[in-house]
């Protein structure tokens, strides 16, 4: 079956899902309680999603997820993941960047769990190393301690934390893309404690150092330790104002030995140039992040700055030892919802095609740095070998921003454009520029 | 007194002009051919190690991506490698400390004795070494003589044809002898800089895929270009279509107007001084080699249609001493058009041939004194190259140059004469 073939298939399934979600929640809604009430022990419901309930014993809900992206680039060419290339290619314009279906539900108010899998490959051409995403089983032993097993996210980074379809933009911030660990098989303990300050804590240990930091999909860090602590703890003091208590912050670390070799995290642009290579590495890899984030009614601003730090010991031409090579980034967006109201859970109050309304819609933007560099203590002139021990710094500076249109709790539209601007574009002669723009038109089914 | 003022001044100024000149070492110096220079590199063992695993699998993969084959990025295939280069001259250690080195060719890759590329900018684009950006540690392992490549380029540059420079080194690798190599100046911006006074343009290395003369592949720009003209640089916009406007006009061009028509593509006079200099030469596995092309950059001037040929790789050189001068004319539709629609060319080849005949000259001549002058400084090398065909082959194959050398003017010019 060709893929546009399949991906009408797709359409046509998914297409009476959502229109039979569309009704029952607005026409009639249909409590907790009413729902056990009014059809025994085993009942299918489709307020938001399709959920089959037995009773109080058990809940699954189906998931899916879909992007469907029209790009466009500057330079009109890319590096395409999975593949090496003479040269760059031109890419394709439409891109199906993600099909996700799925399971999530509980047993007991003492087990959750999640079946998610990637179904992109099925659909269409486009590359995945990691087709299963969360895969995992979680337990309440009590109100402090929970227990997380399987694979999810490394408690890391505030936005790569966050849902993929619930993110501002478009495209990730190139810090969260290139430093924030991502998936791994592990274990969590977590919970929320101390209510008043809504905090939360997340400590884990995982098999290897996250998806986001293998290279073609293999591994570059061994075991991993994390930890995360989130919340809102300006709560605890009153005499702020309210809008100040209401602050996110969160702070978070990981440390995990990194598998030696060429296995340095690298700096691409958004279509895959490389301006920063892989160096060699051996030792720890260190990453410290904080975050911060801030609505008020229709605003909303958001924060975070994440370091890496990979030794390099015996990584010299001569076995040397070298300093760590330094990975570092932040960055800030801010968004305002210029038409329409949302939820707290960022859905519009009133809906397009399921409601009476237009949804809503937001602008937003959002300047990210990303930087590379070494550790002081380094001999020699500073190159971009990837055994120097002077490395030379470089980096980039991005600027994304555009609206988003959330039509309704299924469907959002995003125009997303970006300009990239590397610091030192002589590192990559081939590309022999500074600039380049990638933008992107996204339309998002989940449920 | 004021005379010995001034001889104190002039001996201090002479004294600094000395010390100065002791350490501005050029490339002039490097590609010095009267000495045999001492190059010594610094690899991490196991970097030395990854190479020799890959060495065929990234010459390999390279020609899969350029025939447009998708290629798996796993495994991981690493064919770069950081190296500290040393060259040794007048007792100096000049030092480029993070140069990438890579293993080079094609179907000559060998473990025992690899052929090096040397890039001291991929680390970072500014950096050159005495002003050179690129390098080709050649091991010679085709020819047991080990000075083909040299003397060949060597009588390109006395004919004033933009080639190569070139020297031999020993070269030492982890402080271990590794052999009589040949220093080869890459065809690179520097180059094209020295030789034509630019270098923005396109560059395209022929890459011998196809048994291919010119003839006409059809209006597909890709049918031409990234295989088998490579692009060099600009790979970005790699820009193919005046390869193919040059194919079609070359096979297409009425026979009145072909030397105007094909020379708007290609500069015909520097293209068939080549043709001659690698026919005196015979190499058989150039331009006009057998079976067909092979061994030549293409570079397109900037802002212009118009190319021009530069030579590469004499491995196969002074192939026969009798090496027939037009036979091989007939293997290319460019050269055997020539032959009946551009007499003025033809006549050119004939002229640049005597002219490489007078240059080279027989018994005694120069391209003698420059076989005896490799062979007395590369032998105690050779000999202790324990890496290259046998002493027997190397003696021998010296042995043969030197009969080239004494007898191969003869023999062209008897061949012109008798036209």
């Amino acid at each position: 079956m060709k893929p546009i073939a399949k991906l009408l298939a797709a359409g046509i399934l998914i297409y009476p899902v959502l229109l039979f979600a569309q009704n029952p929640g607005e026409e009639e809604p249909i409590t907790e309680g009413q729902r056990v009430a009014d059809s025994g022990p085993i009942q299918f419901s489709f307020k938001n999603r399709p959920s089959l309930r037995l009773g109080d014993y058990a809940q699954i809900d189906f998931k899916t997820k879909w992007h469907f992206d029209f790009r466009g680039f500057d330079p009109p060419r890319v590096n395409p993941p999975g593949v090496v290339t003479a040269l760059p290619v031109t890419p394709d314009t439409f891109l199906l960047t993600m099909a996700r279906m799925g399971f999530k539900g509980n047993v007991t108010n003492y087990i959750e769990f999640e079946v998610e899998r990637e179904m992109r490959r099925t659909f269409s051409d486009n590359h995945e190393y990691h087709p299963w995403k969360d895969n995992y089983l979680n337990v309440k032993v009590n109100r402090f301690l929970h227990v997380k097993a399987g694979k999810f996210k490394i408690p890391f980074g505030m936005e790569e934390n966050q849902s993929d379809d619930h993110r501002d933009f478009a495209l990730d911030s190139r810090v969260s893309d290139t430093l924030a660990p991502s998936r791994e098989l592990g274990v969590m303990l977590h919970s929320k404690f101390l209510r008043s300050a809504r905090l939360e804590y997340q400590v884990g240990v995982f098999r290897y150092d996250g998806e986001a930091s293998s290279i073609h999909g293999v591994p570059t860090g061994d075991r991993t330790y994390a930890g995360r602590l989130t919340g809102q703890p300006l709560r605890l003091i009153s005499p702020l104002p309210k809008t100040i208590r209401h602050v996110y912050l969160g702070v978070a670390a990981t440390r995990g030995e990194l598998i030696p070799g060429l296995n340095g995290v690298n700096g691409q642009t958004f279509a895959g140039f490389t301006y920063f290579d892989h160096f060699y590495v051996r030792g720890d890899r260190t990453r410290f992040g904080t975050e911060l984030a801030w609505t008020e009614g229709p605003i909303g601003i958001k924060a975070e700055y994440i370091k890496m730090s990979e030794e390099r010991n015996g990584q010299g031409i001569r076995k040397e030892d070298l300093p760590d090579k330094i990975s570092r980034g932040w960055y800030v967006s801010g968004s305002w919802t210029v038409l329409g109201k949302t939820t707290s859970s960022g859905k519009p109050k009133d809906p397009f095609l399921t409601g009476h309304g237009f949804g809503s819609v937001e602008i937003g933007a959002r300047l990210d740095v990303l930087s590379f560099y070494g550790a002081p203590g380094g001999k020699g002139l500073p190159s971009r070998s990837p055994r120097a021990s002077a490395i030379l710094p470089n980096g980039e500076r991005t600027w994304t921003f555009g609206p988003t249109w959330y039509l309704n709790h299924f469907i959002k539209i995003q125009a997303n454009a970006q300009r990239e601007k590397v610091t030192d574009i002589a590192r990559k002669a081939v590309v022999n520029r500074t600039e380049f723009w990638a933008a992107v038109i996204r339309l998002q089914l989940a449920m | 007194m004021r005379s010995r003022i001034s001889f104190l001044i002039f001996a201090s100024l002479a004294s600094v002009l000395f010390v100065c000149e002791s350490y501005a070492q050029t490339s002039d110096d490097l590609f010095n051919e009267d000495i045999l220079h001492e190059i010594r590199i610094y690899i991490a063992p196991e970097d030395y190690a990854t190479l020799k695993q890959t060495n065929f699998i990234c010459a390999e993969q390279e020609l899969k991506t350029l025939f447009g084959e998708q290629v798996s990025s796993l495994p991981r295939v690493e064919c770069h490698f950081p190296i500290e280069f040393h060259w040794i001259f007048n007792g100096r250690d000049i030092t480029g400390p993070q140069v990438a080195l890579s293993s080079h060719g094609r179907t000559s890759r060998s473990n025992v004795k690899p052929s090096f590329g040397i890039q001291f900018d991929r680390y970072e684009s500014r950096n050159t070494f005495l002003g050179l950006r690129r390098l080709v540690l050649r091991a010679n392992l085709q020819e047991p003589s080990l000075m083909r490549e040299r003397l060949a380029m060597a009588l390109f540059r006395r004919m004033e044809i933009p080639a190569s420079r070139e020297s031999q080194a020993r070269l030492y690798i982890n402080d271990e002898y590794g052999g009589v190599y040949t220093i080869v100046e890459d065809v690179d911006p520097v180059f094209l800089e020295r030789n034509f006074g630019e270098s923005s343009g396109y560059l395209y290395s022929y890459d011998y895929v196809f048994e291919w003369g010119l003839s006409y592949l059809g209006p597909d720009p890709s049918n031409y270009s990234p295989l088998p003209f490579k692009p060099e640089n600009n790979l970005i916009y790699p820009d193919p279509f005046p390869i193919e406007e040059m194919v079609r006009t070359i096979n297409e061009a009425p026979d009145a107007e072909f030397s105007i028509a094909v020379s708007q593509y290609i500069d015909l006079i520097g293209l068939f001084r080549l043709l001659a200099a690698e026919t005196f030469v015979a190499d058989a596995d150039s331009f006009l080699g057998i079976p067909h092309m092979n061994n030549f950059f293409l570079y397109r001037f900037q802002n212009s249609i118009r190319s021009t040929i530069i030579p590469w790789d004499k491995s196969y050189a002074f192939y026969s001493i009798n090496w027939d001068i037009f036979y091989m004319l007939q293997t290319n539709v460019l050269t055997a058009r020539a032959l009946t629609a551009a007499p003025d060319l033809i006549a050119l080849y004939k002229d640049t041939l005597r002219q490489a005949a007078d240059i080279a000259g027989g018994p005694g001549g120069w391209f003698e004194q420059e076989v005896i002058k490799a062979y007395d400084q590369i032998r105690q090398a050779a000999y202790e190259d324990g890496l290259k065909p046998s002493n027997e082959d190397f003696e021998a194959d010296v042995a043969y140059l030197l009969a080239f050398a004494q007898q191969r003017a003869a023999s062209v010019r008897f061949q012109l004469d008798g036209q």
